[in-house]
């Protein structure tokens, strides 16, 4: 009975993963500029490999510990990496869509000759 | 910026209790040996490293607690309210997107909060953590609401500044 229940959920938990994580790259195919498209692939990613993760650990006996590790290693690495993509290519000169309309980080001065660091 | 450091010696037990707690975890078909071994190596490795795995020591094991009872469930909603938003936006045929770079301040003093506050704000709905420079974070939002540096904040920030402020206190 227990197992017939856990995959279930496993099923289900996989089959939404594969949805989020087929946003993610209809995201990064659809959105403007880089920006956008870190935001759509950082979040869909995430919850789309976390969740299939821990489904597959549900489904497949005794390989739970592994994936909840797995999950817990994503979600504490894939902000941190697209955190430093979205600053390295502002900082390179990357210029963000049109539509950006506020754009307080463009009033800071940055010397863009040297190594990055503040005036 | 604070940044307070415990006793040596608490730092190197909670070193030896993270690592062998991971031990135990990777190798979960549970057996006696390998715990043997585990605690071994823990030691060991926590004599090597404790230094760079942590400065506040012991009290880190209070953090956890709060982690995974206080700010996870209010973390998943939040990673899922973001993904249902992003999905909205990216099958929506016309892309109501409106995107703009805001500026935050926030309270919290400690650079270890300073991280868990921009990676929370990365995975809730909309935003990504730029860029940060003393106290303030430039963040990144799909669809602009406030853009005045306390409405921002309060809406970026607000749910997850509370929690991140008891956890660091």
């Amino acid at each position: 009975m227990l197992n017939v229940v856990l995959g279930w959920l496993g099923t289900v938990l996989i089959s939404i993963g594969v949805f989020f994580l087929f946003l993610g790259a209809l995201g990064i195919f659809r959105l403007p500029d880089l920006f956008n498209r870190l935001q759509a692939g950082t979040k869909a990613t995430t919850l789309g490999v976390v969740s299939t993760s821990i489904g597959v650990g549900l489904l497949v006996k005794g390989w739970l510990p592994f994936s909840v590790a797995l999950a817990v290693f994503l979600l504490m690495t894939n902000p941190i990496s697209s955190h430093a993509v979205a600053r390295a290519s502002y900082r390179a000169g990357v210029k963000p869509y049109h539509g950006t309309s506020p754009d307080e980080c463009a009033k800071r001065n940055l010397d863009f000759s040297g190594e990055g660091e503040e005036k | 910026m604070e940044r307070v450091e415990s006793s040596k010696i608490s730092r190197y037990f909670y070193a030896v209790l993270i690592y062998f707690f991971l031990w135990i975890v990777l190798t979960y078909p549970f057996s006696i040996q390998e715990w043997e071994a585990g605690a071994m190596i823990a030691f060991l490795g926590a004599l090597l490293t404790y230094k760079q795995l942590s400065v506040a020591g012991v009290k880190n094991i209070k953090r956890i607690g709060i982690l995974l009872f206080w700010y996870l469930p209010v973390f998943t909603w939040e990673m899922v309210k973001a993904n249902i938003h992003v999905a909205g936006l990216v099958l929506n045929p016309k892309m109501p997107i409106k995107p703009g770079i805001v500026k935050i301040k926030t309270n919290l003093k400690s650079p270890v909060a300073r991280v868990w506050l921009a990676n929370s704000i990365t995975l809730t709905p909309g935003t990504l953590s730029l860029d940060i420079e003393g106290e303030y974070l430039y963040i990144h939002w799909i669809t602009v609401g406030s853009t005045d540096v306390e409405g921002a904040s309060r809406e970026i920030a607000g749910s997850f500044e509370k929690i991140l402020e008891a956890m660091f206190k």
